[in-house]
C-alpha cells in the first residue's frame, strides 16, 4: 500500500526530474496539496465536527470525487511551482529554489492556523473514509486494490508520455533546452505541462495516502522525504520507469520499512542499549540513504537501470 | 518607535551571525562553483565541539577559534577528496548539490546518534547588557558584531592587498586564466575552504553562544537564512553576503517585531525566492557572473 | 516503446510487488490465542523531537509488568513491553503501528498514544479491539463513543484552564501568554483565554512562537512592554532556553514568574532552562501545572517503589513521581490486567466490558490500590474496587476521567513537590 502511493510519488518526481531534468525539490508539496484537498473534501464543515480544528472550506464529497479533487489541486500547485521556478536558472539553483519553496510552504501552512489547522494537522474521522463499515481487514486489501489499480492506469498513462513523441520532446529539451528551442519546441508550456501532470501523480499519491492514514499534518512533509523520493529516483534510474520502479522498492520498502526489522537483530539491540539511545537504528536508516546517494553518484550517475535511449534505424546513441 | 529602535538592535545582533555564515558559504561557491549544503552540518559540528570544549573549561572565544580549525580542516579534506574528484569527472552540478545534501544528513544523523536528541547549551554566556541609543545587546551580542567586523575587515584586506587573496580572486572569477597566469588554483581551492571553513566552524560556536540551546539540527536550520543573505548580496561576492546578512536579519526580527512571529523565519525564505527570480546575481554580483548561474 | 510481453512483465512483477507489501503492511491479524505471554504496547515517540516521552512513558509500563508478574502473572501469563514506535509524526505512526498489530502476539493491551499522534492511532488501535488506556489531551476526543478508549488525563483545554486558575489564585491578573505553535498548546489555549476573564484576569499579550529560532529578542521585547504579572509558557526545552536567555538580556537579569505544564517536567527542560537562568529562578519561580495525585497512598508508594527497583527506571522515578500521565497509564495497566481476571479471558473484545466495573465504587467492594491485592481478592470472590495513584477514576460517557489538578514546583534534582490543588469541577466549570 504504501509502495504503491510511494511508485507514484516517484514516478511523478521522475516524469519532472529525470526526462523532463526540471529539478523539483518542492515536489512533496503537491503531494500535500493532494492530501489536504482530499481531506478539505471529505471532512465537513469545521463545527459539524465539534469546532477544535480550523480550516478553510469542508465539504462532504464521496471518495472519487474528493480523490479527483486531489489530483487537479496537486497539478495547480505543480504549475503554481513551475511558474516560480521558470527564470532559466542553472539546475541547481533551480533546486535550491524549490527546497525553499517547499520550506516556506511548510513554514505557512504551520504558521496560519485558520488556513489548515497550523502544526496540528487535519483528521479524517474514520467514518468518512471509503469502506469504513467493513472490517478493518476488508478495509485493508480493499485498499490496496484501489491503489494497485490506480498504479496500473497511471503506469500505462506514464509509458504513453515518455516513450513517445512527447517524452522525446522532454528529454530534448531537458539534455539541450537551447536546441529544442530552436526546433521550435516552446519549452515555456512544456516546462508547465510536465509540471503539473508530474503534480498530478504527487496529488494522487498524497490523496490516497491520507485517505488510508486519516491525517495529515506539516512534518509529513519535511524537505528531507524528497530527498528519499529523489534517492529512489537516482538509484533506480533516472528517466527509466523501471527503474525508478525498482529502486522505489529498494528505498521505501528495504530501507526505510526494512530499517524497523533491523530492531530485533541482537547485536544492533545491544549497541543500543550500550549507548543508551533508542532509535539509532532509525538515525541509522537515514546514513544508509545518504551514503547510498553518494556511493551511486559517485560510480554509477545512471542509476540501476540506465535510459533506453530509443534507437533510430539501427543507429546506438 | 522605541519597539523599532530594539528590533533594529536585535537585527544588527542576529545579521552578524548570518552575515559571518553567509560569507563562508559565499567564498566557497566563489571559487568551486558549488553551493554547499554540508554548511549546514559543518556548523552543528562545530557547535558540538564547542560544547566538548567549552563543559572542560576552555573559554568560548578561543573554542570558536579551534573549532573554526576543526572544521576548516575537514572542509578542506570534503572539497579535495570529494567534490573536486567529482567535479573533474563532469557530473552535473545538480548532481553535486544532491552530494552535499547527502553528506549534510549523514553528519547530521551521526551526531545526532552519537551525542543525543536532548537540548545543549553553553549556558548563560550573555555578559553584561549595554544600552546605547535605545538599543540592548547583550556583550556576547556586541562580541560577536566586533568579531564580524574585524573578520571581515581582515578579509578585505586579504583579498585585495595581498598577492594570495589576489589569486583566490582571479581563481574565483576565471579559473582557466588563472591556471594560464601560473596560478596553483588547486592551492588556491585549498585555501580558499580552509579560510571558509573557518568562518563555518566560528558561526556554529557564534550560534551556540547566542541561541543559548540548541541541538543536533541548529546547523541545517541556520543554513536557510545564510544562503538568502549570500545570494541576495550576490554568490561569490563576500561582501554582497555580509550586507545580505544584515538585511535577512533585521528584516527577520522587523517581522517578529510587527507581526505573527511565526513568520520570522519565512521572511528569509522570501527573500530568497523574490532574489532568484528577480534578479538572481544578487545586489552586488557582477554581471558576468550570472553566466554561470544560468542554465 | 516496451513490447507488450515486457510491458506484462512489468505489470505482473508490480503485482507481486504489491502483494509482498501488502502482506507486510496490512497482514491478517489472527485472534490471539490464549497462550503464552502476553503484549503491552507502549505507542510512544521514540524517535524524533518528541523522544524523551518514549523513555517517560515506558515507565509506567516497566513498574506495572514488574509487579504483575511478581505477583504471579495474570491467570499465569507473563507480561512484557512492548515498544511500538510512533516517532512523534501522526502519518509515520501509522505503518508502524499497523504493523505491530499484526504481529505482535497476545497483544491485548495499550498505553500511551500521545498528543501528537492520537488523531490516527487512536482509531487504529480501537479499530483492532485492542482495550487501551491513552495520555492524549486532545479536546476532539472529549467526546467519543471509541468502545475501547479509555482516558485518565485532562483535556488540554481543561489545562488551560487550570493555568487559569493558578495564575489568578496567585496573584497574578495581568498575563502574558506566549506558547509555541504545536499540537499541545494550540489545545490549552482556548480554555485558558475563556477562563481568564471569567476570573476577572487579564491578558497583557498573547503570542504563538516558532520552534528553536536563533533569537526571541523582538518578541520578548513586546512582552516586556506589556509589564505582565506573569508568564503563562508552553514550549520545547530548545525554545525555553533561547527565550529565557533573551529575556533575562533584555530585562536587567529579573524574570517573570513563569506557569507551564508538568508535561515540561522533563529531565530535557530542566537541564537546558536550568543551565541558562540558574538553579535559583528555576526552584522559586516556576509553576508546573497539571494532574494531582496524593503522594502519600499505599497505592502511590507501591508505584515509586517499583520504579526505583528496576534499574531501567530508577534514575527518573523521583520525576514519574508528580507528572500525571505516567501514573495514569500505570493505573490503567493495573485495570485492564484486573478485568482480565474478572472476564477470565485475556482476548480485548471480551474483557474489555469489565474494564469499568473494576473502578465502580460499590457497596461491600474492596478498595485495592495495586495489582497484587486486587488479584488476591478477585480469587476470593469478591467485588473490588479500584483505587489508584491517580485516586478514583470516575469515567464519564465518553471513558475520559479528569481527576483533580494540581501545582508543582521544581526541586534542585529535577524532581518537583505539590504545592497546591484545584478541584477538578471548579476549573471545568471555567470551560464553559
Amino acid at each position: 500500500m504504501y509502495l504503491g502511493t510511494n511508485l507514484l510519488a516517484a514516478w511523478g518526481l521522475n516524469l519532472e526530474f529525470g526526462v523532463a531534468g526540471v529539478a523539483n525539490l518542492a515536489f512533496i508539496v503537491t503531494i500535500a496539496a493532494g492530501a489536504y484537498a482530499y481531506t478539505i473534501f471529505t471532512i465537513g464543515s469545521p463545527t459539524s465536527n465539534g469546532n477544535f480544528q480550523q480550516y478553510v472550506g469542508g465539504f462532504t464529497f464521496p471518495f472519487p470525487i474528493a480523490l479527483a479533487a486531489g489530483i487537479v489541486a496537486g497539478a495547480v500547485v505543480g504549475v503554481l511551482i513551475a511558474i516560480t521556478g521558470l527564470k532559466r536558472l542553472r539546475q541547481d539553483y533551480q533546486a535550491m529554489a524549490m527546497l525553499v519553496v517547499s520550506l516556506m510552504a511548510a513554514t505557512v501552512v504551520s504558521a496560519d492556523t485558520p488556513f489548515l489547522n497550523g502544526n496540528a494537522g487535519l483528521v479524517i474521522f474514520p467514518s468518512f473514509a471509503p469502506f469504513s463499515d467493513q472490517d478493518p481487514e476488508v478495509q485493508r486489501w480493499a485498499f490496496v486494490g484501489i491503489v494497485f489499480v490506480a498504479c496500473a492506469g497511471a503506469y500505462f498513462l506514464l509509458r504513453r508520455f515518455t516513450a513517445g513523441p512527447f517524452g522525446r520532446t522532454l528529454r530534448a529539451m531537458r539534455d539541450d533546452d537551447l536546441a529544442a528551442q530552436a526546433i521550435g519546441k516552446d519549452v515555456v508550456r512544456l516546462r508547465l505541462a510536465v509540471q503539473a501532470v508530474g503534480g498530478a501523480f504527487g496529488g494522487l499519491s498524497g490523496a490516497l495516502l491520507v485517505a488510508f492514514i486519516s491525517g495529515w499534518s506539516p512534518s509529513a512533509w519535511a524537505y528531507i522525504e524528497t530527498l528519499a523520493l529523489l534517492t529512489a529516483v537516482i538509484v533506480g534510474g533516472m528517466g527509466n520507469d523501471r527503474g525508478v520502479t525498482v529502486g522505489m522498492f529498494l528505498i521505501g520498502i528495504l530501507i526505510l520499512q526494512g530499517v524497523q526489522f533491523l530492531n530485533d537483530v541482537p547485536a544492533l539491540k545491544a549497541l543500543e542499549s550500550y549507548v543508551n539511545r533508542t532509535g539509532l537504528t532509525h538515525d541509522l536508516g537515514w546514513i544508509v540513504l545518504g551514503t547510498l546517494t553518494i556511493v551511486f553518484i559517485w560510480l554509477r550517475p545512471q542509476g540501476i537501470f540506465p535510459e533506453r535511449r530509443p534507437r533510430y534505424g539501427g543507429q546506438t546513441s | 518607535m522605541e519597539l523599532l529602535i530594539e528590533a533594529i538592535g536585535f537585527g544588527l545582533a542576529a545579521g552578524a551571525v548570518i552575515a559571518l555564515g553567509a560569507v563562508g558559504f559565499s567564498l566557497q561557491f566563489g571559487i568551486s562553483n558549488i553551493l554547499n549544503i554540508t554548511y549546514g552540518s559543518l556548523m552543528t559540528l562545530a557547535a558540538y565541539i564547542g560544547l566538548f570544549l567549552i563543559d572542560r573549561g576552555v573559554n568560548p572565544w578561543a573554542t570558536l577559534a579551534i573549532a573554526g580549525v576543526i572544521v576548516g580542516l575537514v572542509s578542506v579534506a570534503f572539497q579535495r577528496w570529494l567534490l573536486a574528484p567529482l567535479a573533474r569527472r563532469g557530473t552535473r552540478p545538480f548532481a553535486i548539490v544532491i552530494v552535499t545534501v547527502s553528506a549534510g544528513v549523514i553528519l547530521q544523523y551521526v551526531i545526532l546518534a552519537v551525542a543525543g536528541p536532548e537540548t545543549q547549551s553553553y549556558g548563560d554566556q550573555g555578559g553584561q547588557t549595554f544600552h546605547l541609543l535605545g538599543v540592548t545587546l547583550a556583550a556576547s551580542q556586541v562580541a560577536i558584531v566586533v568579531l564580524a567586523v574585524v573578520l571581515m575587515l581582515a578579509l578585505h584586506l586579504l583579498l585585495t592587498q595581498t598577492t594570495l587573496g589576489q589569486a583566490m580572486r582571479a581563481t574565483s572569477s576565471n579559473r582557466i586564466l588563472a591556471q594560464s597566469c601560473g596560478i596553483d588554483t588547486d592551492r588556491m581551492s585549498d585555501v580558499t575552504w580552509l579560510l571558509s571553513g573557518w568562518l563555518c566552524g566560528a558561526t556554529g560556536v557564534a550560534l551556540a553562544i547566542t541561541t543559548a540551546g540548541f541541538d543536533f539540527s541548529i546547523g541545517q536550520v541556520f543554513l536557510i537564512p545564510m544562503i538568502a543573505a549570500a545570494v541576495l548580496g550576490g554568490v561569490g561576492q563576500p561582501y554582497g553576503a555580509m550586507v545580505g546578512g544584515l538585511a535577512v536579519g533585521l528584516a527577520s526580527e522587523l517581522a517578529a517585531a510587527y507581526s505573527n512571529p511565526a513568520y520570522r523565519e519565512v521572511v528569509a525564505f522570501a527573500i530568497l525566492i523574490a532574489v532568484l527570480l528577480i534578479r538572481p546575481r544578487g545586489l552586488f554580483g557582477a554581471a558576468w557572473a550570472t553566466r554561470r548561474l544560468m542554465a | 516503446m516496451g513490447t507488450r510481453r515486457s510491458r506484462f512483465g512489468t505489470l505482473l512483477a508490480l503485482g507481486v510487488a504489491f502483494v509482498v507489501a501488502a502482506c507486510g503492511g496490512g497482514g491478517g491479524s489472527t485472534v490471539p490465542t490464549q497462550t503464552g505471554p502476553l503484549s503491552l504496547g507502549v505507542i510512544a515517540p521514540f524517535t524524533g523531537p518528541a523522544a524523551q516521552f518514549g523513555k517517560l512513558l515506558s515507565a509506567p509500563c516497566v513498574a506495572a509488568t514488574d509487579l504483575i508478574n511478581q505477583a504471579g502473572g495474570i491467570m499465569s501469563h507473563q507480561i512484557s513491553c512492548v515498544s511500538i514506535d510512533d516517532t512523534g509524526d501522526a502519518a509515520d505512526a501509522v505503518p508502524n503501528v499497523t504493523r505491530a498489530i499484526a504481529t505482535t502476539s497476545n497483544f491485548d493491551m495499550a498505553i500511551g498514544l500521545e498528543s501528537n499522534t492520537a488523531a490516527t492511532t487512536v482509531p487504529l488501535v480501537n479499530g483492532a479491539k485492542i482495550p487501551f488506556f491513552t495520555t492524549n489531551g486532545l479536546t476532539q476526543f472529549n467526546k467519543n463513543n471509541l468502545q475501547y478508549y479509555h482516558r485518565m488525563t485532562p483535556g488540554d483545554d481543561a489545562n488551560g484552564a487550570a493555568f487559569a486558575d493558578w495564575a489568578v489564585k496567585q496573584g497574578f491578573k495581568n498575563v502574558a501568554i506566549v506558547f509555541q505553535n504545536n499540537i499541545g498548546s494550540e489545545g490549552n489555549l482556548p480554555g485558558l483565554t475563556s477562563a481568564m476573564p471569567k476570573l476577572g484576569g487579564k491578558i497583557a499579550i498573547q503570542l504563538t512562537i516558532p520552534a528553536d529560532s536563533a533569537s526571541y529578542s523582538a518578541e520578548v521585547a513586546r512582552v516586556i512592554a506589556t509589564k505582565p504579572d506573569a508568564l503563562i509558557w508552553s514550549a520545547d526545552p530548545q525554545t525555553t532556553a533561547t527565550f529565557m536567555s533573551n529575556y533575562k538580556q533584555l530585562n536587567n537579569g529579573v524574570l517573570p514568574t513563569m506557569v507551564t505544564a508538568t508535561d515540561s517536567l522533563t529531565p530535557d527542560f530542566f537541564k537546558a532552562v536550568t543551565r541558562v537562568v540558574g538553579i535559583n529562578y528555576v526552584t522559586n519561580n516556576i509553576f508546573l501545572v497539571g494532574s494531582y495525585f496524593d503522594q502519600t497512598t499505599p497505592a502511590f508508594n507501591t508505584y515509586k517503589a517499583a520504579l526505583l527497583a528496576d534499574s531501567k527506571t530508577h534514575d527518573i522515578a523521583p520525576v514519574l513521581s508528580t507528572v500525571g500521565p505516567p501514573a495514569g497509564a500505570y493505573d490503567g495497566i493495573n485495570i485492564m490486567a484486573l478485568a482480565m481476571i474478572m472476564a477470565k479471558t485475556t482476548v480485548g473484545s471480551v474483557y474489555n466490558a469489565d474494564i469499568l466495573k473494576v473502578v465502580q465504587p460499590s457497596a461491600g467492594a474492596v478498595v485495592v490500590g495495586n495489582y497484587a491485592d486486587g488479584m488476591k481478592a478477585l480469587a476470593a470472590g469478591k467485588t473490588i474496587q479500584y483505587v489508584g495513584v491517580l485516586g478514583q477514576p470516575i469515567f464519564d460517557a465518553s471513558h475520559n476521567s479528569g481527576g483533580q489538578f494540581s501545582a508543582s514546583k521544581f526541586n534542585a534534582d529535577g524532581s518537583a513537590t505539590q504545592v497546591g490543588t484545584m478541584p477538578g469541577p471548579e476549573v471545568l466549570q471555567l470551560l464553559g
